[in-house]
Parts: structure tokens; sequence; C-alpha cells
């Protein structure tokens, strides 16, 4: 069974059934120890979906959401408040984008670990949190759990929110573009620091991206949205190999790469619809260069080989 | 030229307090009891006036030294119990308001605009003319009128802090509502609502002494600074110095905690720069 399995959500903006919807018919799963990524372009619903699996969206939005989320079998969205609390932070915690606004300024990074450690239950909690830093590879964790935030790097304070994410052993962490406000060789080394602490403390990842790098390097899974739809979804090597959706493509082709060397970066032409005025159909069509007449209807979710799926006219053709 | 001025401030401000503290320990004089036979005695360097009483005597014969220094105790008073009652009922009203939102805060800060627009004279001579001048209720219109200003700020703030990031992460670790504003919401808004609290002190001397001037604020026979002032309005010309000295000392309080509540915001707040109580 999955640990995490959403089903049919949408999320409009209000309660009205015209109201526009910001996520559209999601579905999704994920198992045990495994990571999902969830590429797109900014406004393409991934955070909303992230905060979503914890009930933590806006009234607005919260009144507008239709669907199910499973955890472990049971509907998140139908869950009592106790429950809900137990859930957040207990088996699901959440690494969000901007590690230098993350920690509480007015508090020693140890103190605030420390909070997140005795709601675990943690016995010794001086001893917890050393241990805690040193898992996240912070050099002399003894001194640094007296460090304020303001004292410390970027790539330092996200080891530290992540160190307070795992405090609990979650089963799943929602990762939400932790990698994007720090530079490119930290960006990777605290890559592979995550990666190494999901296989220790074997969670799921779910993890919020707009980077196709970052994809490669992490998940084991991709699911790639558009304008509040998952467009495609496979296992990473086939989502590289075998690219269906138009969509797709244009965002692996605007990966910078070293092996050919280009003057300029190819990009999708014209910009991502907004939330109130999303074109009919495949949200894409007005901006692919494969689009035809067909394209104005919702295209169906298509398997095409186990476990990889894609919302487009277009891809059965290409592969006939 | 500034610090010099700061330092000077700060300076007065704990002569103040030492004085509201433990200055009527050090006078021999009773400030509420005079001697006919010294009335309107002039201060000490004036001819006619004695080494006795310093700075003279007010018209009943009471030293006006040791009543300079009991309304420093009481401005004192005022001042600590009416920021803490304005400060806290203030700050919990706008903290709630704004990290609620929605219609709550809607309501609430109609409410705070009803509050800023109490005329407060009035209203003190409202209340004093119902139930006649006593500390309390001094200290009940000072507040009515002043909390409303913490309530502004500390609404505001948790606006800013609410959707910061690690209220959102720790709303995803599954805190409750009462922890976050305690642990995460007051603590990040405490530097703002100090600096509002500073500076309202020259705002609470200022109003006592005026209410105490107009008759409705701490009863005769206390020595408020306001109603010494009063008092010596009649004679302001052969004894002048019982209006005198308690004026200065109110302008100097003032001024001086101005001085320190305008360089707090700097350091602490700069965006507040300029804006005063």
């Amino acid at each position: 069974m999955s640990l995490l399995s959403v089903r049919n959500l949408t999320v409009r903006l209000g309660r009205e059934a015209d109201a526009p919807a910001i996520l559209d018919n999601i579905s999704l799963d994920v198992d045990p120890g495994e990571t999902v990524g969830l590429v797109g372009e900014s406004g393409s619903g991934k955070s909303t979906l992230g905060m979503s699996v914890l009930r933590l969206t806006p009234p607005n939005l919260a009144a507008g959401t239709t669907g199910e989320i499973f955890w472990r079998g049971e509907d998140i969205l139908k869950m009592p408040a106790k429950s809900l609390h137990k859930l957040r932070g207990g088996e699901i915690s959440m690494i969000l984008q901007d590690p230098m606004a993350s920690l509480n300024p007015v508090f020693s990074v140890g103190s605030q670990l420390k909070e997140a450690l005795r709601r675990a239950g943690k016995p010794d909690l001086a001893k917890a949190a050393e241990a805690a830093l040193a898992e996240v590879n912070i050099p002399s964790p003894a001194e640094r759990l007296r460090a304020y935030p303001h004292q410390m790097s970027g790539g330092m304070r996200q080891r530290v929110v992540s160190a307070i994410g795992l405090a609990q052993d979650p089963a799943l962490i929602i990762c939400d573009e932790p990698t994007t406000a720090l530079d490119a060789t930290i960006q990777y080394q605290f890559l592979d620091l995550l990666r190494e602490l999901q296989r220790a403390h074997h969670m799921a990842m779910l993890f919020v991206t707009h980077d196709f790098g970052v994809v490669a390097r992490i998940c084991d899974r991709v699911a790639v949205m558009y304008a509040g739809r998952i467009v495609e979804t496979g296992p990473v090597r086939e989502i590289f190999r075998n690219p269906q959706h138009p969509y797709t493509r244009a965002l692996l082709a605007a990966v910078p790469s070293t092996s050919h060397a280009l003057d300029r970066l190819p990009m999708i032409e014209g910009a991502p619809p907004s939330v109130g005025a999303r074109p009919e159909g495949c949200a894409f069509h007005p901006r692919c260069p494969l689009a035809i007449d067909k394209c104005r209807m919702q295209p169906a979710t298509e398997t095409l080989r186990p476990g990889h799926t894609v919302a487009c006219w277009r891809a059965r053709e290409e592969v006939a | 030229m500034q610090k010099y001025s700061f330092y000077a401030a700060i300076g007065l401000l704990i002569l103040f307090v030492l004085t509201a503290l433990v200055g009527p320990y050090l006078i021999e004089h009773d400030p509420l009891r005079g001697s006919l036979r010294a009335r309107l005695d002039p201060p000490f360097w004036i001819e006619g006036g004695s080494i006795e009483h310093i700075l003279g005597t007010d018209r009943l014969g009471r030293d006006m030294l040791a009543r300079l220094v009991q309304g420093a105790r009481i401005s004192l008073a005022v001042c600590v119990v009416v920021i803490g009652i304005a400060g806290s009922i203030g700050t919990a009203i706008g903290t709630f308001s704004g990290y609620v939102g929605g219609w709550v805060d809607r309501l609430l800060m109609r409410i705070v605009d009803l509050a800023l627009s109490l005329p407060v004279i009035l209203l003190a001579l409202l209340i004093g003319a119902i139930s006649g001048p006593s500390f309390a209720n001094i200290v009940i219109v000072i507040s009515l009128v002043l909390w409303s200003q913490y309530a502004r700020m500390s609404r505001g703030e948790a606006l800013r802090v609410k959707n910061e990031d690690y209220v959102a992460l720790a709303r995803t670790s599954g805190l409750g509502h009462g922890m976050i504003i305690f642990r995460h919401i007051l603590p990040n808004i405490a530097p703002s609502l100090i600096v509002v609290a500073t500076l309202q002190v020259g705002v609470v001397i200022v109003l006592e002494a005026s209410l105490s001037f107009l008759g409705v604020g701490v009863p005769p026979p206390n020595p408020s600074w306001g109603s010494m002032v009063a008092d010596g309005r009649g004679l302001v010309v052969t004894a002048w110095w019982i209006s005198l000295f308690p004026g200065i000392a109110i302008l100097l309080v003032v001024m001086a905690v101005n001085i320190v509540g305008d360089a707090l915001t700097d350091r602490i707040n700069p965006a507040l720069r300029g804006r005063t109580a």
C-alpha cells in the first residue's frame, strides 16, 4: 500500500464549482522510502499540493478542496484535529525554500531544535540535539547549539532546518524547493545529505522543485505539473530517456548541460497562464509546438508503460 | 552631539527613577504637611528664603522640594501602571486580531479606531465628574486612551510575523496556535512594542499632569506635578517658584524620555523613525 495517495484532488479558489482551480484533478502516489519529484514552473500549483497534504492551505483554498488524500489508508481531508496534529511534524514534516526565513531569529538553534525533540519525547535533550546536528554534518555541534540563526550561513541553516524536520522521525518529508536559495556547490552537498538521511531514516520524500538537474540527482519518480495538472509521471530514467509530453521535453531542453555548448539556453515561448485564465483543454496548447485542433479538449491520462503516464493527444502518435 | 544628548537623557531618567524610589526617604519634610508660619517662602537664594526650604514653600507652607520628589513618585507610578495595563491589553488584542485575521480583525480594528478617536480630556472630565478624582480613575482614563496604540502596532507586526516561514514550519510541525503566538509571534514583535512603550512614558506624564492640572487627576493633597503647577497659577507673579519647578520637572523628564525613545526607535526599528506615540 502506498504511504501517501492523492486521489482526484482539486483545489479551487473558493467554494463555488466554477471558481478557478489551482489544482485540477491531481492523483499521485508516494511509496514508503521513495522520492517523488514534483516539477513545474512557478504557479503550476506544486507548493499548494505540498501544503494541501498537511491541510495547511489558507481558508479560502481549504473551502474549495475536493478529492481525497490518503495517509496509510486514512483520508487526511477528513481527519479529526487531533490526529492531524499528530501527523504534522510527527509523521510528515517539511523543509521550505528559504533557510534565512525558516528559523525564528530570536531563539538559538539549539532551543528550536530541542523544542522539536521534546515533542518527539527524547529523554536527554542536550545529547539528542547534539547528535541531531552531528547527523546533518554540522561541525562542532555542541558549540553550534548556542548559535543564533543569523550567525550561520544559508547552507548551515538549511541543515539545521532539516535536523529539526527529522527530529520526530517522520515517514514522509515534503521539501519545497529546499535548494533554490543555496548556491550550486552547497546545493549538491545538501542534496547528497538529504539522500543519506532519507536512507538512514527510511523516509519517503516529496520533492518540489523546478530544476530537472535536482530531480536527476535525488528522485526515483517524477511528476511534471503544468497549470494545476499533472501532465506526465514516470520513473526518472524513463522521463529523461523518453519524455512524451511536449512540456516535459521543453523543460528538459532548458536544463543547462556541459556536454554540448550553447550560446543561449532554449526557452519555452510565452508565459504560463494565470490561475483565472487557463486555456480550455490542454492548458499547454497555446505554447506547444505540436499543438493541433484536438488540443482544445482535455486529453485523458494514458498509461504508456507501467508507471509512465502522460496526458497529451500527440503522445501516442509519437510512439507509434 | 546626538550621543551626548542621549547620555544626558539617560542620566536624567536614572535620576528621575532614583528620586522617585528613594528620594522621599532622604528628605525630612513631609510633602503633605506645611506650617502656616512658613507660607510662600521663596527659594533659599532669594532674600527671605532659607536653607531650610531649598526650593521654597507653597501657600500652605509645604516644602516644594519634598513635594517635587513625591510628585516624581506619583508620575512614575502612573507610568508603570498605565503602560503595564494598556500595554498588555493592547498587545493581547492586537496580536490576537492580527493572527486570527478575517472579520475578527476588522471588528477589533474598528474598536481600536473608536478608542483612538476618544477625546482624552473630555473623557477624563466625565469620569472625574462621575466618580471624583482618584489614582484609579486617572489610570483607567489614560489606559482607555493608550491601549489602542499597542493594539495597532502589535496587530501590524503580527500580520508581518505570521507570514514568516518559521511560523509556517511551526504549523507544519503541529504546533498549536497558542504556542505559535507565545513562542514565535510575541518574541518577534516585542522590540517594536518596547519602543512604543518608551515613547509613551512622556505622553503618560503629560496626560497625568494635564488631568491633575484640571483637577480630575491625582486628588489633593497628593503632590502631582500637574496639580502643583495648577496650585501656583494664581500666584505666578509673586510666588513663581510654585509653578516653575514642577513645570521644569515635567519638561525635563518628558524631553529625556523622548530622546531615549527616538534613539531606541532608530536602533531597533529604523522603519518607525519619526513616528511618535
